[in-house]
């Protein structure tokens, strides 16, 4: 199986069309910074002049893995480049970049830092934590060039708070994770995709559930009554451990719940519990909040719950590693063709990490 | 001012202060200190309080320049940490010294208004030469980075980089790993003339940190003045007038910004009030309800925002300066700790007699003695209104309990209900609850309670009278009580044993 070419890359993962892409691991180590590797060099190689501007949520590039001590691939960032990271990567880079802005937002690595490439060479990416930061970032590194691409590559298997909302597009890098089992590969991904490509709430509602946010900064759940119309918020610092609340908070006459923040099976188990779902919409903001499993999916669908999203995600490419987790590979020449024919998302295995 | 945490928070200085806005971390730091104005501090009080009137002057002739000075004020950030590294001799990192340079660059803009630096009073040197240290030689960047200009070795070791990595970009395999390994050979030798050149411009930057700390108090100050300028200008109040201690004060209708605001969300209006304190006593009586509290606490607000070189929300005020203040309004002590609230209150009122010895006060307190005996704590605050008579300090008591004029006791008045006509009393009566009501209403407000309370209010008369001879306290509690539908049967026995006490 050929890999695919630099043209071929941007144009399987359309980024010309694109002003963000966030680059989303389904487990840890499943490529990403490999996969982010590629694009660069593709972009690099299209002579494409549009910069990228990079930020991470979370660590990486670093030369070793914090937990495993596994060698891990490093980012090699061309000069012309932007990249929003902490002050403590700054001095881990070996490109000579020109500070051009200090963002106000500190993370453990010290404060983020928006700076340029005036060099090539290899950069650590240690970007904010929070959504509304990475938004910041994003603003901060479109004023030094209006036009550059955002990529934010997420740390970890974390697939939230990067996506939906903050970018536009999502690549998703897969690998064999804990498994070498090609039947547990597939239905991971499956599994993945359809999470990650829930269709939208229509129009209406998603704009009265963003009227509700920006007036309510703290709103982890709007409830929206069939009957009145009405609208009610429960704010809170998060929705763990908030189950009996919701509880309280959820009408029978309600024909849509959203709930804002990380979806966990703890969550769904309790709101399954609630009368009379059929019909309901469960409105999360993005796919790459729920971090629950297949057959809390099917319990839903049983339920006769829809699972919606306030911000769809457009899953452009799936980048996958033919290794597990632990980075020993796996051979299975057939694995990419079942996958492709598993989803309706391109896959590609991109090759192996650039040094 | 010498209080309680409950007292501070009841008075709510910090709260009414967050209109006051400071742009920079410079401003907000030197508000946050709250720095009160001693009596030798008078000539710099006065130095203050002209340059806000000149600052509030200058608003409109020069706006568009005050909104690009608070624009650039916006940008600042707290450098202290940074400026003490350099002054030790601790090698910054980039980012710091990219805050430093962006820090002269806004000193610079700042400096380039000089019409609004002088209504504020405030001096600020542009610092060219520091600022380029951090430039290039002879350009003016946004950014910094440690330049290829600084040395030839970095320069030239750059060049070398570069050259490599146009290599790389085209290499591939063991010809790219090779190269790789060269390009970290040059890194290496690179981060060591980097430390040396961070070294270099550490040194050189301390000869200007004396300068650049001068400058960031200035900085503040400007902010500080300008924020207090917007706030004067948002109360529409006067340039306080400062005068020497044989003189009274002078408030005239003065306002208090929190309760006024809670007051007008529903639908009231809040009575200004207009007071003229003499060294010694004044004393406040009126019936309950009748905004007493209020008064006080209005009163000392503008006093101590006075001394915090803040223009207070009054129309017009004139004073001494004070040594101290003190504010007692709660009733210290708790039955739960099986502490005796007079016990505690005794011991404040040890505590300020002590003080006024060593300086002139301005004391407030709110019904002093209210957990005593009647008998016993009339005659503590007609003491207490005795001993501050004799002094040069200023006590301001609001009382039930009744205090003969004196010398040096002044009384004051609120003017409160006074007489209703039958039409509006009818129209303010609360019937009686029913019989079988009476157990759930016992222990909660009825919303019919509260109307009724709310309707008593805006009859009320808060203006405060001077009253120029002793005068009985005022009586009214019962009258409220028959207001409020307290039994009739209840009433006349309350009116029998009133009558009594007046025997």
């Amino acid at each position: 199986m050929k890999n695919p070419s630099a043209a071929e890359l941007i144009a399987l993962s359309g980024l010309d069309d694109l002003s963000s892409l966030a680059i989303i691991g389904l487990s840890k180590n499943a490529g990403k910074t490999t996969s982010l590797n590629h694009l660069i060099q593709a972009w690099t190689e299209a002579e494409k002049e549009r910069p990228l501007a990079l930020t991470s949520v979370g660590r990486d590039g670093e030369a070793r893995d914090i937990v495993s001590g596994i060698c891990k691939p490093r980012i090699y960032l061309p000069h012309g480049h932007l990249l929003a990271t902490s002050a403590a990567s700054l001095s881990r880079c070996d490109a000579l970049l020109d500070i051009r802005e200090l963002t106000g937002i500190r993370s453990a690595l010290g404060e983020i830092v928006i700076g340029k490439m005036l060099s090539d060479g290899y950069v650590e990416l240690a970007g904010p934590s929070q959504a509304s930061e990475l938004k910041h970032c994003e603003a901060l590194l479109r004023q030094e060039e209006p036009d550059c691409l955002y990529i934010v590559d997420g740390a970890l298997s974390r697939r939230s708070p990067a996506g939906g909302g903050i970018t536009e597009a999502v690549l998703l890098a897969v690998s064999y994770g804990k498994s070498a089992a090609a039947a547990t590969l597939l239905e991971r991904v499956r599994h993945a995709v359809k999470l990650l490509t829930l269709p939208g709430v229509d129009a209406g509602v998603r704009e009265l559930i963003l009227s509700a946010i920006s007036r309510e900064e703290g709103l982890r759940a709007l409830a929206l009554d069939e009957n009145t119309g009405s609208v009610r918020l429960l704010t809170a610092e998060s929705l763990l451990g908030e189950a009996e609340r919701l509880h309280d908070f959820y009408r029978i006459s309600d024909r849509l719940l959203f709930l804002r923040g990380a979806i966990t099976e703890a969550l769904l188990a309790e709101l399954l519990k609630l009368p009379d779902l059929q019909g309901k919409q469960f409105v999360v903001e993005d796919g790459s909040r729920l971090f629950i499993e297949k057959n809390t999916v099917e319990r839903l669908a049983a339920a006769g719950v829809e699972l919606k999203v306030l911000y769809p995600l457009s899953l452009r490419l799936i980048s996958f590693n033919p290794q597990m987790e632990d980075g020993s590979p796996v051979n299975n020449p057939g694995i990419v063709d079942e996958l492709r024919r598993a989803v309706s998302v391109p896959v590609y295995d991109l090759g192996p990490a650039l040094a | 001012m010498i209080c309680s945490d409950g007292e501070k928070s009841r008075l709510g200085i910090d709260q009414i202060l967050e209109a006051c806005v400071c742009r920079s971390p410079q401003g907000r730091a030197l508000k946050e200190r709250q720095d009160f104005y001693a009596v030798a501090e008078r000539d710099a009080l006065q130095a203050e309080f002209q340059a806000i009137a000149d600052i509030r002057a200058s608003l409109s002739e020069l706006a568009p320049e005050w909104r690009s000075v608070e624009s650039v004020l916006g940008r600042f950030r707290n450098l202290a940490g940074t400026v003490r590294g350099v002054e030790n001799g601790r090698l910054l990192d980039e980012s710091e010294l990219f805050e430093l340079k962006r820090c002269f660059s806004l000193l610079r803009q700042l400096a380039s208004f000089p019409q609004a630096l002088a209504a504020a009073r405030v001096s600020i040197k542009a610092q060219d030469e520091a600022e380029a240290l951090l430039n290039p030689p002879g350009l003016a960047t946004k950014g910094f980075h440690l330049y290829s200009a600084y040395s030839e070795e970095l320069s030239s070791v750059r060049h070398r980089k570069h050259l490599l990595e146009t290599r790389i970009l085209r290499s591939q395999g063991q010809e790219r790993q090779e190269l790789l390994a060269e390009r970290s050979l040059l890194v290496t030798e690179e981060q060591q003339e980097e430390l040396r050149q961070i070294g270099r411009l550490t040194t050189e930057l301390q000869e200007h940190m004396g300068l650049l700390r001068d400058n960031l108090r200035a900085v503040a100050r400007l902010d500080f003045r300008l924020a207090k300028a917007r706030l004067a200008e948002s109360w529409q109040a006067p340039q306080p007038e400062i005068t020497t201690d044989e003189l009274p004060v002078q408030i005239f209708q003065a306002w208090h910004p929190l309760l006024r605001k809670a007051l007008e969300a529903g639908g009231a209006e809040f009575t200004r009030q207009s007071i003229r304190l003499e060294q010694g006593s004044t004393v406040i009586s009126g019936l309950n309800m009748g905004g007493k509290s209020v008064a006080l606490e209005t009163f000392l607000l503008c006093l101590y925002l006075l001394q915090l070189g803040y223009c207070p929300p009054c129309e017009k005020i004139s004073s001494p300066l004070f040594d101290f203040f003190i504010y007692m309004a709660e009733n210290p002590g708790s039955a739960v700790a099986g502490l005796s609230s007079f016990g505690m209150e005794a011991a404040r009122l040890r505590e300020y007699f002590r003080l006024i010895e060593s300086g002139r006060a301005l004391i407030v307190m709110d019904e002093p003695c209210r957990g005593t005996n009647p008998h016993e704590a009339t005659a503590i605050v007609r003491a207490i209104c005795r001993i501050y008579a004799a002094t040069d300090s200023c006590l301001l008591l609001a009382t039930h309990y009744e205090v003969p004029a004196g010398t040096g006791i002044y009384h004051y008045q609120i003017r409160g209900l006074g007489d209703l006509s039958e039409a509006k009393a009818a129209r303010l009566a609360v019937g009686s609850a029913a019989a079988d009501e009476t157990i759930s209403t016992a222990c909660s407000i009825e919303r019919e309670d509260l109307e009724a309370v709310k309707a008593i209010s805006k009859l009320m008369d808060y203006r405060l009278v001077k009253l120029e001879d002793e005068t009985a306290v005022p009586a009214g509690a019962i009258r409220i009580a028959e207001l409020l539908g307290v039994d009739e049967e209840l009433l006349s026995i309350m009116r029998d044993a009133y009558a009594e006490l007046d025997l």
